[in-house]
């Protein structure tokens, strides 16, 4: 068939319809429309997962790696991960709970023979308190020993026996005396 | 007015070969280049096609991602018998009749119906502008039947040759023509009418 152009065909069918094409017909896009098209078109094949779908189509082998190492994918996987740490965290059993330390209220005994001597100092000897607290520094220092802890003197040979002594101070031997 | 014969790349960007476009589409590691490609060289071209089916903006744009996807889909498909752009023209043909035919079925109107429904979606566009004429153009494409209308614009507009058509269509290159000067004579009959 000879290719015969559209103005002559229409020329010689309709000058009217002839004369109307050279007009604009008012059909317009907005403006960045097919620039931004690419994007919407892929952002859609995102949603659908169809363009994963493409090219696991291809080579299942690859395309599945491809599939693995895609953002969703693995944000999915993470949000996975998430989810069975909480839900183990939640049904995990509850270790014991910590009982608070309770508070000591009551005062010992020997803060009440302290609070006693301080109300009534005025009735004790200055000997006696010296005796008193020097027991106390005793007690503190060098607290009651066990038979278990200390050999008696009773196992030792006399020359141990002076070598203790004479390493003792005047105070610690009158102490045992 | 776009022209089918001068639909190709412009001149801004480097003209590619649908057989280039095929070659990346081969390839895993290029195959989103080539649909980029594809994309860009052809969108233009059927969104025209497809806009002077749906008319209104919004819909054109919904059918021709819908094509793009369907591509996208079906490209490897391709077995290269008919040329890239034919076989591209046939998905957003169907795309387009398919969603003029749920639109139909939707509303459940007649022809006529259909055709004032259309047309006045077409002046509520935001994107059409078109004076009087341009609307009672629009009008009388909507009137005719499906494969008439579908003839005329790929003609009147995109200015596609018989020979190319027929192998879109499927049909004979007379068989066409006979179909286009029928609808050319519809559409003059159709504005005889309201000038009278």
């Amino acid at each position: 068939m000879k290719q015969e152009s559209l103005q002559e065909e229409l020329k010689g069918l309709s000058p009217q319809l002839h004369d109307l094409k050279q007009q604009n017909d008012g059909l317009r896009v907005p403006e960045g429309y097919f620039d931004a098209l690419e994007d919407s078109v892929l952002t859609r094949l995102d949603t659908m997962g169809a363009r994963r779908q493409a090219i696991a189509g291809r080579r299942s082998g690859r395309g599945i790696r491809a599939w693995l190492f895609r953002p969703q994918v693995i944000a999915a996987l993470a949000a996975v991960f998430v989810v069975v740490l909480s839900a183990k965290w939640f049904f995990a059993p509850m270790p014991p709970a910590v009982q608070p330390v309770a508070v000591q209220t009551q005062p010992t005994e020997e803060e009440l023979i302290e609070a006693y001597i301080l109300q009534n100092i005025s009735d004790f000897e200055v000997d006696q308190l010296a005796t008193l607290s020097k027991d106390r520094e005793a007690e503190v220092v060098a607290p009651p020993v066990t038979p278990q802890q200390t050999p008696g003197l009773e196992g030792l040979s006399p020359e141990a026996i002076e070598l203790l002594l004479r390493e003792m101070s005047d105070e610690e031997l009158e102490s045992i005396l | 007015m776009l022209k089918f014969d001068s639909l190709q790349v412009s001149a801004t960007k480097k003209p590619v070969s649908d057989e280039q476009i095929l070659e990346l589409l081969r390839s895993d590691n290029t195959f989103e280049r080539g649909f980029r490609l594809l994309m860009s060289q052809y969108r233009e071209r059927l969104y025209w096609h497809i806009r002077r089916l749906v008319l209104v903006h919004e819909d054109a744009d919904d059918v021709l991602q819908n094509t793009f996807i369907k591509i996208y889909r079906g490209i490897l498909q391709f077995e290269g018998k008919s040329k890239l752009y034919t076989w591209l023209y046939r998905i957003a043909t169907n795309e387009s009749i398919t969603y003029l035919q749920g639109k139909a079925r939707h509303t459940s109107a007649s022809l006529d119906d259909e055709t004032v429904l259309l047309t006045n979606r077409l002046q509520a566009d935001e994107w059409f502008d078109g004076d009087e004429v341009q609307v009672k153009l629009q009008q009388s494409i909507a009137r005719l039947p499906e494969k008439q209308r579908l003839v005329f614009n790929l003609r009147y507009f995109d200015e596609m040759p018989y020979e190319e058509m027929a192998v879109l269509l499927d049909t004979s290159a007379g068989a066409l023509k006979a179909s286009f000067h029928h609808a050319v004579k519809k559409i003059e009959n159709s504005f005889k009418e309201t000038d009278h």
